[in-house]
């Protein structure tokens, strides 16, 4: 069977990234959490807080490894599969994924072996301080990578001399058209994914009955960030929104469903389609009326853009933008109608009684990470069949490698990633069946700084105990 | 002294740094794999926890150098390596995860070890094989990767990548006499006294091999014959005074001399291969990228390094000393 | 608070109505600095209930 190589080169990628993206999403935003919740511990000296940092410092550290592993892939991977793509690229994004590297992925995992082992070796705050780092770190790491990708999608300050790329100006490749937008995007999924994760893990307990202390704390705070932040998310969705209408206009023509140039007066807004791209019509299409205008042209009658606007040999699939932007967006409004619907909960103090809503809250559980990897479909299905818009196409990027090499390495990694999914699955569930365990007595605020300069206090867990008490 | 120069003296130092630092973090994980004791084997993976994702980042460091100061060579190289590196990623990857989840899973703690220990040997076997790849050539042509993927599996490679696995084990080996308690050190010593004697053999192997069959390297060895003479010997009477010593020293002897064996090595294979970076073929000129992506890369490292090296010292610092019994957490 | 049934449900669905209200505006059907000011309104809105009606294990 002869596949071609470049479509097997960019299956394995997107399989790759797209697992990825799942744990940088979460190890972004319970890397905060955490951080927000030894602050409150910190302040409070409720011991709960202490519970609910421990339980998801397990989850997080499980995550946060596998984001690791499967990052190193992709930063080889550029070259693996898209040989020509990083010889072009390299002198524009690698400098910005170096920085990457030396400012962000050195400072998290500098910090983490302090922030998981050295609750009992260094003092609370040098403790605290450490896992601020971290979270720092992966904002840091999102800013870089966000940087690189938004390049690809908005390339600027570059030069083109055979086939080389020279960087003209660093500004304008970091602070590209795009990314001030879509940083912002990200890392507010990011928080939100955490946000819900969070929420609805306590909305188990509850309707269990069990954990209660620790099962309301997390729900009043993930509800009230998730709140804020989806607010916050799809107003910046919009920005991006317009942004790309204006810079890669073919993404989000393909991304509304809309063939004709000029989509009817007033346009409806589809929720469903079958599309024939080779065709260039829709065989069937769900839609509310009126409701394309209001949304897409903030006004009654307006006309949208259909795909045919772009040529046919750049036009990206439309049956993949399309859906992944309504996965990504309907999960937006269901976000927005649980934040509301958490409000009113609140005003009416049963927040933490009504049934109907905590199984909401336990069926959004994983709504932040199905959207963002939805919201990434959009991004990078997009902006097809460019890999660099406008300038490299993706079919140009690719290795001079056999396809037997690509399929049965494609094979391998989804052995490999189907372990350890699986795994960190089997082993969170197991984590959420057992509950938060009470912290032993001496991890709080356990010893001092100067604790940390006396080794043979920290070894010996008496002595350790006994000179909080001195 | 130019930039690209720069970025290749800045290229070496951050592949110097990961292999002896996950060096022997996957020696640790290798020599896991002939400890028969559970509880053993908890402390050996707890001598390693708190830092090993730090010194790994140093690989990626590397690669994303590679990318950005010379794209040429990231773009040949990449794809010649192709099935090494990504049977590298991939064991490296059940390596990382299994920190996480031995300690999640009482029951099957005993087959994420061996995943553990699985994934670091063949990391080390495959970053040898890619070693002796670059030193065998490859084969390129109008500044693309020309080759078969299939070339890599040759001899030189292969013993190379024995080289280094039992490389790996020494330095593993010399972690665990600092930072292991009494019960491991007879373990450790045992291993030394194998790995040490074992490295060297395979390294002269492979020296020898080389020069068969790689001219560039002959020519090099013809060129720079008394500096790389006093190196093998180096080498061969560190390697000497730590198969003798591997029982009897102090704590840190071995350690220090593991670290010896490596930098004579790594000065050795840059001595040979400078100033091509995909020998015999590209130099360091030509794959570099242009001036205005070498400046930021330098003034980023010139400026982070410095930073990150301190705080990764401190981390070191703060789980210094013995490895605890009972580990990490209370 | 006593309220009847019915008076709730049209308090629940006024709720409601008022936050499809406040999607169509933050998403910026109304504008853009219509826009910015309506989420200003929700985010200081949301701080206001969290503070006025604080949940039973108090605090946020």
């Amino acid at each position: 069977m002869k596949l071609d190589p470049s479509i097997l080169a960019r299956i394995q990628f997107a399989f790759t990234v797209s697992f990825h993206i799942i744990f940088p999403t979460m190890s972004i935003g319970l890397a905060s959490f955490l951080a927000v919740i030894e602050a409150l511990w910190l302040k409070t000296k409720n011991p709960t807080y202490l519970q609910i940092y421990r339980f998801w410092l397990n989850i997080f550290a499980m995550g946060f490894g596998i984001g690791v592993v499967t990052g190193i892939v992709l930063s080889f991977e550029f070259g693996l599969g898209f040989a020509r793509f990083s010889q072009m690229a390299g002198p524009a994004i690698g400098p910005l994924i170096a920085l990457e590297v030396l400012t962000a992925f050195f400072l998290e995992a500098g910090f983490l072996g302090i922030m998981l082992f050295g609750l009992h070796r260094v003092g609370a705050r040098l403790h605290f301080f450490a896992t601020c780092m971290v979270a720092g770190g992966t904002l840091l790491s999102a800013s870089w990578i966000l940087s690189a990708n938004s390049w690809m999608q908005t390339p600027a300050g570059v030069a083109i001399q055979d086939g080389q790329l020279t960087v003209v100006n660093w500004l304008h490749v970091l602070m590209n058209p795009s990314w001030p937008y879509r940083l912002p995007h990200m890392l507010t999924a990011a928080y939100l994914t955490a946000s819900f994760m969070v929420a609805g893990v306590g909305a188990w307990y509850l309707l269990r009955g069990k954990h209660q202390d620790f099962a309301r704390r997390t729900v009043a705070l993930g509800t009230a960030f998730a709140t804020v932040l989806i607010a916050g998310q799809v107003f910046i969705g919009d920005i991006v929104y317009g942004t790309m209408l204006k810079y890669q206009p073919s993404k989000m023509q393909a991304a509304e469903g809309f063939w004709e140039k000029q989509s009817p007066s007033p346009a409806p807004y589809y929720w469903f389609i079958v599309p024939d791209q080779k065709e260039q019509r829709n065989r069937f299409t769900l839609g509310t009326p009126y409701l394309g205008s209001v949304w897409l042209t903030h006004s009654l009658k307006g006309r949208v853009e259909g795909l045919k606007n772009t040529p046919r040999e750049l036009q990206p699939r439309m049956a993949m933008v399309f859906y992944a932007f309504r996965i990504m967006y309907c999960l937006a409004m269901l976000m927005f109608a649980v934040g509301v619907a958490s409000l009113w909960l609140r005003f009416r103090g049963t927040l933490f009684n009504s049934r109907w809503f905590l199984w909401m809250l336990v069926f959004m559980t994983p709504s932040g990470i199905i959207a963002t990897l939805a919201g990434w479909y959009v991004a990078e299905t997009g902006r097809q069949p460019w890999v660099i818009f406008g300038i490299l196409k993706t079919v140009d990027a690719v290795s001079p490698v056999p396809s037997q090499a690509l399929l049965s390495t494609l094979i391998a990694f989804v052995c490999v990633y189907a372990v350890f999914i699986t795994a960190f699955l089997i082993f969170t569930f197991r984590i959420i069946r057992r509950g938060p365990v009470d912290a032993p007595v001496y991890a709080e605020a356990s010893g001092s700084i100067k604790n940390a300069f006396r080794p043979h206090v920290l070894d010996n867990p008496k002595r350790l105990a006994d000179s909080q008490f001195s | 002294m130019d930039l690209p120069l720069l970025s290749a003296l800045f290229l070496a130092f951050t592949l110097t740094l990961y292999v002896i630092l996950d060096g022997f973090d996957l020696g640790v994980g290798i020599l896991l794999l002939i400890q028969p004791a559970e509880a053993s084997r908890d402390h050996m993976v707890d001598s390693i926890t708190p830092t090993w994702d730090g010194n790994e980042t140093w690989i990626i460091m590397a690669g994303v150098t590679l990318l950005a100061a010379f794209p040429i060579a990231y773009s040949i190289l990449l794809p010649a390596f192709y099935l090494p590196v990504i049977l590298m990623l991939l064991a490296l990857g059940f390596r990382g995860v299994s920190f996480e989840f031995r300690v999640q899973s009482k029951g099957h703690r005993r087959a994420w070890d061996v995943a553990f220990g699985v994934g670091s040997l063949v990391a080390a076997l495959m970053q040898g094989l890619i070693l002796g790849g670059l030193m065998q050539g490859v084969t390129v042509q109008n500044r693309h990767f020309a080759g078969s993927v299939l070339d890599i599996f040759r001899p030189l490679p292969i013993i190379s990548g024995i080289t280094l696995l039992f490389g790996y084990a020494v330095l593993g080996g010399g972690w665990l006499k600092l930072k292991s308690n009494v019960s491991l050190q007879d373990f450790a010593s045992r291993a030394l006294h194998v790995a040490a004697p074992a490295f060297a053999v395979f390294f002269g192997i492979a020296c020898i091999y080389a020069v068969r069959i790689q001219p560039g390297i002959r020519s090099q060895w013809a060129s720079h014959g008394i500096a790389l003479a006093c190196l093998v010997g180096l080498f061969a009477i560190a390697a000497g005074t730590l198969t003798a010593l591997a029982g009897k020293s102090r704590p840190a002897l071995p350690f220090l001399l593991g670290l010896l064996l490596f930098v004579v090595g790594m000065s050795g294979i840059a001595l040979i291969v400078f100033p091509e970076i995909v020998p015999f073929s590209v130099s360091l000129w030509d794959a570099a990228s242009s001036s205005t992506s070498q400046r930021l890369v330098m003034i980023g490292a010139a400026c982070v390094t410095p930073v990150v090296l301190a705080y990764s010292a401190f981390a070191y610092w703060i789980f210094r000393g013995k490895t605890p019994e009972n580990g990490w957490e209370a | 608070m006593k309220t009847s049934n019915v008076l709730r449900r049209v308090y629940g669905v006024s709720a409601a109505l008022l936050g499809v209200l406040f999607f169509f505006i933050i998403v910026g059907v109304f504008g853009l600095p219509l826009a910015i000011a309506g989420l200003a309104v929700f985010v200081l809105g949301a701080v206001v209930v969290f503070r006025a009606f604080p949940t039973k294990d108090a605090r946020l």
